[in-house]
């Protein structure tokens, strides 16, 4: 995707976040009826703020093509670039939103940090003979790490674990 | 007591054996964060933060300022072996820090990188003793109207000098971190703004997770992404640098200190425009012009006494106007406030031995740098032949129990998250992070400032405009604006400076 391209949809996109965060702070009480003052209203600051992020996004999305700056998203150029950045995004979020909380602390990591670490070594050999070795590999870092992480948060600095 | 007594004095009292094993160890931790690609100063910072709630408010802050200035020193380990800056304030340095190392100076580049870097915090640690008092006592005249534009100014500074290319997307970043800031109860009717019934949003979107997200988890999928991890170059040749070599090159240190220092004050811009801009000053007064880029020890120096010197420069705003000067000093504001500080135009009236305390910390913290990267300049660089793969889901797992130990609740963890995700983006669309950051940070200075001065003045917007401070912040904030969006005003880059430190 070209840079002036992305730049307009991002631009159409702050323009309506502006929009709404105007309207909706248009929308919150003033508490004149309490008798204060209508500069104290509450809505009054982010309502400025959105107008003023709709105003920039119209000028992202109308200024003239821009010459000479880098490319966007050169990280997602490519199909081998836009997968290992959504494998890495989709055990995150398993872990952090998934996991979390709901599975004990120390099992949770230790099935994250193995998973991550077996899948993107395999990413980028897939030489199935390497395999066994990986998978020790990513088992011994992941027990590590996880009771490493448990011992030094928990009992060494006394921070509670989700 | 003149300043110089009372930072020996400081000195003295930072000299227990235990606070000098704190700032050996900081120091070092915060070495190897920077040292890693995809790890930068500010996660490092949002990290130990959760780890020093059960600390001694002093050992608390202490550390936080070592990692500080370990980290940033720490980037130009990788900048000059790999070509691969560990911080976003290492990228100057890897201009003549590579080709050095490329030309089998590597140890060489690695020693004067060490004592640049040494001199250049001494240099803002200097100014910092001398600046801070003075810019606290002009503070102390900053009522609503001067508030309010300061946090205008910040926001408008920041966006400009971090997105050199594109300042617009540099503001877009701004407004979108002053909006983030306005969710939750504000400060009058405690009234929660776009909080839609969640409770755990009615308290606003706590910074420390915020940022784990936005320099963390970001970072880790920027760096996942690609597929090789980078070389590391061979480390040989002489490592420290000769007397000869540093008498030549005397005047780039001072100069370069000073551009850092002052670069660092101003808000939101940070270590790496700090050592842009002494980089091409260095350049700009340097006999040997044709060197740069292709192994300059001058221009080495000068990048890496900028970005040291912008340190201590970030932290004089966070200690007089209780506003952060880079991304990194952002957390450390926040965790000062954790810590029973109380930043601001009062510190240098309620509590000044704590400016003196600081100054001689980073005094020490510059010492530890040149210790730790002198003798273990060799066994340190094996933390940089750890493959991405192995430590990126360690990374994570930090940021995630880091977001989560704020405020035990799994909410943080999705703030951390949702930032990530967005932050990655951003990047990814040439948004820098700095100025969201320091919207975050500055949101609810406007709002209060902007709210009180229209109350006091009765609606009228004469004395934004007329008070004589207000007057000077407002006109080289408009000025700024004016000059990006005005054609005549469009001027040749300055240099490939975006974003963070």
């Amino acid at each position: 995707m070209t840079d002036q391209r992305v730049d307009r949809i991002a631009g159409v996109l702050f323009f309506l976040l502006g929009t709404a965060v105007t309207g909706a702070s248009l929308a919150m009480p003033d508490f004149q009826e309490q008798g204060a003052s209508v500069y104290e209203a509450p809505g009054l600051t982010p309502a400025l703020l959105g107008f003023a992020l709709a105003i920039s996004g119209l000028l992202l999305t109308f200024r003239r093509g821009r010459t000479g700056t880098t490319e966007s998203l050169p990280d997602l150029r490519t199909v081998e670039s836009r997968k290992r950045v959504l494998l890495a995004a989709l055990l995150t979020l398993i872990y952090a939103l998934g996991l979390l909380g709901r599975v004990p602390f120390i099992a949770a990591t230790a099935v994250f940090v193995f998973s991550f670490t077996l899948s993107f070594e395999h990413l980028i050999d897939k030489d199935p003979s390497k395999l066994p070795k990986r998978a020790a590999i990513a088992a011994l870092l992941a027990g590590v790490v996880s009771f490493a992480v448990s011992f030094l948060f928990q009992d060494l600095f006394l921070v509670q674990l989700p | 007591m003149g300043p110089l007594d009372l930072i020996a004095n400081a000195l003295l009292n930072a000299a227990a054996p235990l606070q000098l094993f704190t700032v050996l160890w900081a120091t070092l931790l915060g070495m190897l964060i920077g040292m890693l690609p995809g790890l930068t100063a500010t996660m490092g910072l949002a990290l130990l933060t959760t780890l020093t709630f059960h600390m001694d408010s002093q050992t608390a802050i202490v550390s936080l300022l070592c990692m500080y200035v370990g980290a940033i020193f720490g980037g130009s380990r990788s900048a000059i072996l790999l070509n691969m800056p560990g911080t976003p304030a290492s990228a100057a340095t890897t201009l003549d820090g590579f080709p050095l190392a490329q030309s089998g100076r590597a140890r060489e580049a690695l020693g004067l990188a060490t004592i640049g870097s040494c001199f250049g915090t001494l240099v803002g640690v200097a100014l910092l003793a001398l600046g801070a008092p003075v810019l606290a006592d002009y503070a102390l005249k900053f009522g609503a109207f001067e508030f309010f534009w300061l946090a205008v100014f910040g926001i408008v500074i920041s966006g400009r000098l971090t997105a050199m290319e594109d300042p617009l997307k540099g503001w877009i970043a701004g407004l979108l971190g002053l909006i983030i800031a306005m969710i939750g109860q504000e400060s009058v009717f405690a009234y929660a703004r776009f909080s839609y019934g969640i409770t755990d949003l009615t308290g606003g979107i706590n910074l420390i997770p915020a940022m784990v997200g936005a320099f963390g988890f970001a970072e880790i999928l920027t760096s996942i992404a690609g597929r090789k991890g980078p070389v590391v170059a061979r480390a040989t040749g002489r490592l420290l640098p000769s007397f000869s070599k540093f008498k030549k090159h005397w005047l780039t240190i001072p100069r370069s200190g000073a551009a850092g220092t002052l670069i660092g004050v101003i808000p939101g811009v940070g270590e790496d425009i700090g050592a842009w801009v002494s980089y091409a000053l260095a350049k700009r007064f340097s006999k040997e012009k044709d060197r740069y880029g292709k192994g300059s020890e001058e221009g080495l120096i000068s990048a890496e006494t900028g970005n040291s010197a912008a340190v201590p420069g970030a932290i004089i705003p966070v200690l007089t106007l209780a506003v952060p000067g880079s991304a990194p000093a952002a957390v450390l504001l926040a965790a000062m406030v954790i810590h029973g500080v109380r930043p601001g135009p009062l510190i240098m009236i309620e509590n000044p031995a704590f400016v003196y305390d600081v100054a001689a910390t980073l005094i020490y913290a510059a010492f530890a740098i040149t210790l730790l990267g002198l003798v273990l300049s060799g066994s340190l660089l094996q933390v940089l032949r750890i493959p991405r793969e192995r430590l990126m889901p360690v990374i994570f797992v930090l940021c995630t129990v880091g977001s989560f130990a704020i405020a035990n609740r799994l909410f943080d963890v999705l703030v951390m998250v949702a930032f990530g995700i967005a932050g990655f983006l951003l990047r990814q669309m040439k948004f820098p992070m700095a100025p969201i950051v320091l919207g975050l940070v500055l949101g609810s200075l406007l709002d209060k400032n902007l709210r009180r001065g229209l109350i006091l003045s009765d609606g009228s917007l004469e004395p934004f405009l007329t008070r004589p401070i207000s007057a000077v912040l407002m006109a080289v904030t408009l000025l700024s604006v004016l000059l990006v969006l005005i054609p005549f005003g469009r001027r040749k880059k300055a240099g490939p400076a975006q974003d963070e430190g």
